[in-house]
């Protein structure tokens, strides 16, 4: 008995973040994933194909609609491609908060009965988001093979790896303010969706961030980190321009550390008293 | 050697919100604060304390039941056990892993396969993907589904769910084991394998074990020692039969007589109201909750009719083990033309034949209701208690040189038997 760990268990200090349990539980969290995976795609017919399809039909439908009215500011990439990849980056983002939040409320019963780190949900739900969005990377790779794409194609690993950072710390900071607030009030489950909506036409996914107004510009630069998202993920790509000056880069990123750090927060102090709520 | 569960003063404090709905709608909150600013500084919610000052040390290798009324603290006691819930002050020191077993099956999921189902429990409940695949074959054989192990489990009967689930539970590898209820699952070929698994998990595995039930015949069988937990509190570890008196001796005493008499005008508002419940000794006409076998059992009803309609009061009798006993009405053949059709106070007495029930302590639920209408007036769960017990002396032992006692056996009657010799 004498190798057997001690577990202390006294009431919840404030400040701690858990992150060493996380590590103890990450066979929990491989396991949460996969079975997300795996039930989001049962009973479909055509299975993981939707993960292909569903990025696809969006990029058609806005190409068909919207091409004529932003495809001027694009010059060289294709408008369709500039969408897609748009798109991939914000689907990984949307997807991810939004399982996020509805994973609190369905895997009610097992928080209510079995302790483990309530983070493993948030966090399985960004991993599962992950699955779908490489999948889409590889059919965007596909597209790009079939274009004649030395014209615009260039590809930096760094910014690449930063943008999926930065989308994911924005998709966990919003996860786990609203997972948070979704255990104590329902209606933010419904006000979860409209955000989302309103930010999709804030951040460059459909258009070129280049807008006359400098205030309103420089203000959505700073205060929605996903437009340095989804940005970074295209320059990471094509031989488009990061319309960002340095300044604006250290503050962005400053903001968004400081929104992870606020939803990271709630979260931990819902956590608390989180089977004894939901 | 050290002890492997060490409570020291654990509380734990509710607010019990002065709102029905389970949790809490935004527009609620905005529309009191607007309709009284002050409540958002000071809190309108009452403090409940479920657990209270309760310490206990238990020694490796132990199996500690766990008693206590609903409403006692048990299930908040097991929760702060196994972390799902933090106490509210006070420290525990755990030497060891602690599976909870809480409810069987948690997490499974409809969609999933009987395999993945196992993995997936088997994750939450703590074991890693090595432990699992080492005793995957084990959990199915106990279970008993080998078959229909690649089918989603949707299309599993729920007695093949919950051998399952509890085949999962029962292989986890922590040393400590919380138990709640489990073994009110399933058919009563597969509780006993699971009640032998218990023991063997106890006896022979050396594991520390606290088990929660309201089977008193269930704990008396897998722990020598016992919790009793009363509003929040315990005295600690005691004795397991001192323990399951001490509950009792505690209910009998507390549920003497329900006395809900109300006034008349309170009265005029029901249909049909029970008054009161009592225990009353035939011949002595006087309360009482100990009867002795030979004894005849008076269950005394009164209660407030004033309906048109014909109202039938039963009971239910069930026992220590919850083994539901027997039932009784006061419906007779000519139910339909006869009685209570004036407004007023009556009462029944039911008479329970002596000589008929088994040595146990019995609990007795009243009802009022119209078998016409199907609609059921008022019910007491728990009305009372009372016991049963052998007298010894010589004129009523029927039992005669019997000692032994079988309490899971619901009647024990006198039976006439007459036996001649032949050859």
């Amino acid at each position: 008995m004498s190798q057997n760990k001690e577990f202390i268990i006294t009431p919840r200090s404030k400040f701690s973040l858990g992150i060493r349990e996380l590590v103890e539980y990450k066979d929990l969290i491989y396991i949460f994933t996969w079975r997300e995976i795996k039930i989001k795609y049962k009973q479909t017919i055509i299975g993981v194909l939707w993960v292909v399809l569903q990025p696809i039909l969006m990029m058609l439908i806005i190409n068909a609609f919207l091409s004529n009215v932003f495809k001027k500011e694009i010059t060289q990439v294709p408008y369709y491609l500039y969408v897609y990849s748009g798109l991939i980056g914000w689907n990984l983002f949307s997807s991810s908060a939004n399982t996020s939040v509805n994973n609190i409320l369905t895997n009610a019963n097992i928080i209510k009965k079995i302790y483990f780190p309530r983070l493993i949900i948030p966090l399985s739900s960004l991993l599962s988001a992950f699955v779908d969005f490489f999948i889409s990377f590889i059919v965007l790779l596909l597209f790009i093979l079939f274009e004649n794409a030395s014209l615009f194609l260039q590809f930096n690993v760094l910014y690449w790896i930063s943008s999926i950072i930065i989308i994911s710390l924005c998709a966990l900071s919003i996860g786990l303010y609203f997972s948070a607030l979704v255990v104590k009030y329902r209606d933010f489950r419904y006000v979860l969706p409209f955000l989302i909506q309103l930010l999709f036409f804030l951040s460059p996914v459909i258009y070129r961030i280049h807008i006359e107004h400098p205030l309103i510009q420089h203000l959505l630069v700073l205060f929605n980190p996903m437009v340095l998202g989804i940005e970074l993920l295209r320059t990471s790509l094509f031989n488009e321009p990061l319309h960002f000056t340095f300044t604006q880069l250290i503050v962005s990123m400053l903001i968004l550390l400081s929104y992870f750090l606020i939803g990271l927060f709630t979260f931990r102090k819902t956590e608390e008293y989180i089977a004894d709520k939901i | 050697m050290q002890p492997i569960i060490e409570v020291h003063k654990i509380g734990k404090k509710f607010k019990i919100h002065h709102n029905k709905q389970p949790y809490l709608s935004l527009r609620d909150n905005i529309v009191q604060y607007i309709k009284n600013p002050l409540s958002l500084f000071q809190s309108s919610d009452e403090e409940f304390w479920a657990l209270k000052d309760v310490s206990f040390n238990v020694m490796p290798g132990e199996s500690i039941g766990i008693i206590g009324k609903n409403g006692a603290g048990k299930s908040t006691l097991l929760k702060i056990l196994s972390r799902i819930t933090p106490p509210s002050e006070g420290r525990i020191v755990l030497r060891g892993r602690v599976a909870s077993l809480l409810e069987v099956g948690t997490g499974f999921h409809p969609e999933l396969t009987g395999r993945e189902n196992v993995y997936f429990n088997g994750a939450i409940l703590g074991m890693n993907r090595q432990e699992i695949k080492k005793k995957f074959d084990a959990i199915v054989d106990f279970a008993g589904v080998e078959r229909f192990i690649d089918t989603p489990l949707k299309h599993y009967s729920s007695g093949m769910q919950l051998r399952l689930a509890f085949a999962v539970a029962a292989f986890l590898e922590a040393e400590i084991l919380v138990v709640d209820e489990v073994l009110a699952v399933g058919d009563a070929e597969f509780q006993k394998k699971c009640l032998g698994k218990m023991e063997d998990v106890t006896k022979n595995e050396g594991r520390t074990v606290l088990f929660v039930s309201h089977n008193m015949g269930v704990i008396k069988q897998l722990c020598r020692n016992a919790i009793l937990l009363e509003k929040g509190n315990t005295k600690g570890i005691e004795n397991v039969e001192t323990a399951i008196s001490a509950y009792f001796s505690n209910n009998l005493s507390a549920n003497k007589k329900i006395d809900r008499i109300l006034d008349q005008e309170a009265l005029e508002k029901y249909e049909a109201k029970i008054l009161e419940v009592e225990l009353v000794d035939k011949n002595l006409l006087c309360h009482k909750t100990s009867f002795y076998k030979h004894e005849e059992v008076v269950i005394r009803v009164r209660y407030w009719s004033n309906t048109q309609h014909p109202i039938m009061v039963n009971f239910l009798l069930f026992n220590e083990e919850g083994i539901k006993v027997m039932i009784g009405t006061d419906a007779s053949s000519d139910f339909y033309s006869s009685q209570k059709k004036m407004k007023g106070i009556y009462q029944t007495d039911f008479i329970v034949p002596p000589n008929f029930l088994n040595n146990n302590n019995y609990f007795i639920h009243v009802a009022i209701d119209s078998p016409v209408h199907h609609a059921c007036y008022d019910v007491i769960m728990n009305a009372a208690m009372f016991s049963i017990n052998e007298d010894n002396s010589k004129d009523y032992a029927h039992r005669g040189l019997l000692t032994k006692n079988y309490p899971d056996v619901a009647t024990w009657p006198l039976i006439n038997s007459y036996t001649k010799f032949l050859e």
